[in-house]
């Protein structure tokens, strides 16, 4: 279809018809929920009174053939009405899951401080991800404060020069208590 | 982001802020830096003189606790006099404030961008002096600002008058700021005041002070106050543990809170260690 032959009417039938260029720069003519297929990149669009947008979906082309087994309503695009593959999830976030099968994953928010838990085995497990590596060493991170994980003192010094948090525990003050070697008895 | 020195055997004129050439003091190396640059303070006593920070800067000892600025009972302080900037200070024992004309220790902007860390300092001999309104020891205060006290060590402030308004203290930290003290430990014993504040919060505007892993102590006979002021404020404390003579005490109930003696070793010889069966000892929370 030429550029020039697209008018207002041809827009209207469900779908017009045009490549996107075309489609995009007719912006009069249009009115309001109109809609247009782009046939370079296999796109629908609707004018939303001010201008075109696109149905966020491409079209792939289709098998011929059934599908194996009774349901005949898998996707060719990747989402179906209870499942999405092939995907890359970006800019997404995990929200809440009432969904206890294996694998279902959410964020707690009833726990202080929020956490990310999977379902496994038959109950929900918190997803360790706190620590960080540094010089060497592996450091547990569980607020604000880095803990070295084999002693479970803390990186940061009180004014003494004394781990803040000592076996991962915290005393009051600024001076931490000093560490207390115990020899046990003999 | 450049990193400058200052040293006792330093010179300003002949230094150039490194650390083998030195300047000799924090007014040199304030003048010569730029925002978000880095001061370290090599070993020693310094006179603390008054200083007015309107950059961003990290001011650090190169040894935790090896570095005095000595206001002689004189001087006048380091301020703070600017919006949107960030002071973080590490490492540094500051002592012996102006006994006399108002505040020894004053940081204040009302911006909510601004902040001001201390870590691993020390503060004593600090004075609230009569007839100065928002008189304090140390003056953290005004709208949106925050500060943050992690390990620090306050000790010896002194209140000298509490006749004239609402706001004498050893601390004030008021008017809308918010202010957090960490691992933090507090001790007043003074004398022939009464119902005086040494840690307040609020003067006009509500306040935010939280303690977490403190210890607040007054071991004087003369009664304080741990928060008032004219509007609300908002006093926080858990894991904390606040004791002696107070008017009011804000850990008798909150999560964590303990009112018993926190039994530092030695508070005469300014020895604020816990002794091994302190209540505090293993008492905080992760921070």
């Amino acid at each position: 279809m030429a550029t020039t032959k697209l008018n207002r009417q041809e827009y209207a039938l469900v779908p017009g018809l045009g490549t996107q260029q075309d489609i995009t720069k007719f912006i009069t003519i249009v009115n309001q929920g109109e809609m247009a297929y782009a046939t370079d990149t296999n796109e629908f669009f609707i004018f939303n009174g001010s201008q075109w947008q696109k149905i966020p979906f491409v079209l792939v082309s289709d098998s011929s053939n059934p599908d194996m087994g009774k349901i005949q309503t898998s996707s060719r695009i990747g989402l179906g009405t209870d499942y999405i593959t092939d995907k890359s999830l970006l800019n997404c976030y995990i929200g809440s899951n009432t969904l206890t099968d294996n694998g279902a994953i959410r964020v707690n928010v009833e726990n202080d401080p929020d956490t990310l838990e999977i379902y496994l085995r038959g109950a929900w497990n918190t997803i360790i991800y706190d620590f960080t590596t540094a010089y060497g060493d592996l450091r547990h991170v569980p607020v604000s404060e880095q803990i070295k994980v084999w002693s479970g003192d803390s990186v940061s010094l009180g004014l003494n020069g004394q781990p803040i948090i000592y076996e991962y525990k915290s005393s009051m003050g600024a001076n931490p208590p000093p560490q207390v070697i115990n020899l046990g008895s003999f | 982001m450049a990193t400058y020195y200052i040293a006792t055997t330093g010179d300003d004129s002949t230094g150039d802020g490194s650390s083998a050439l030195p300047w000799l003091t924090i007014s040199k190396a304030y003048t010569e830096s730029s925002g978000s640059d880095t001061i370290y303070i090599k070993d020693g006593t310094y006179d603390w003189i008054t200083q007015t920070f309107e950059k961003s800067l990290y001011i650090k000892a190169v040894n935790d606790g090896s570095v005095i600025f000595d206001g002689g009972g004189t001087t006048r302080p380091w301020i703070n006099n600017n919006n949107s900037i960030f002071i973080e200070i590490t490492g540094i024992e500051f002592k012996n404030g102006a006994t006399t004309g108002g505040w020894s220790f004053k940081w204040h902007k009302n911006d909510s961008d601004y902040y001001c860390k201390f870590t691993n300092c020390i503060f004593h001999d600090l004075y609230s002096i009569s007839g100065v309104e928002n008189d304090g020891g140390i003056w953290t205060v005004n709208a949106g600002g925050y500060f943050y006290f992690d390990s620090c060590l306050f000790y010896d402030l002194h209140c000298v008058d509490n006749t004239a308004n609402n706001s004498w203290a050893g601390i004030i930290t008021g008017r809308g700021s918010n202010t957090e003290f960490s691992s933090c430990s507090l001790y007043f014993n003074e004398s022939g005041l009464n119902s005086f504040k040494y840690l307040t919060v609020s003067q006009n505007v509500a306040t935010v002070c939280i303690l977490k892993n403190t210890i607040i102590q007054n071991d004087g006979d003369a009664i304080a106050r741990i928060s008032g002021g004219t509007a609300g404020y908002t006093i926080t404390p858990t894991y904390t543990c606040q004791n002696g003579n107070w008017t009011t005490n804000s850990c008798e109930t909150g999560t964590g809170n303990i009112t018993t003696d926190p039994l530092f070793v030695d508070t005469t010889l300014a020895n604020f260690e816990l002794q091994l069966d302190s209540p505090c000892v293993s008492s905080g929370t992760l921070l």
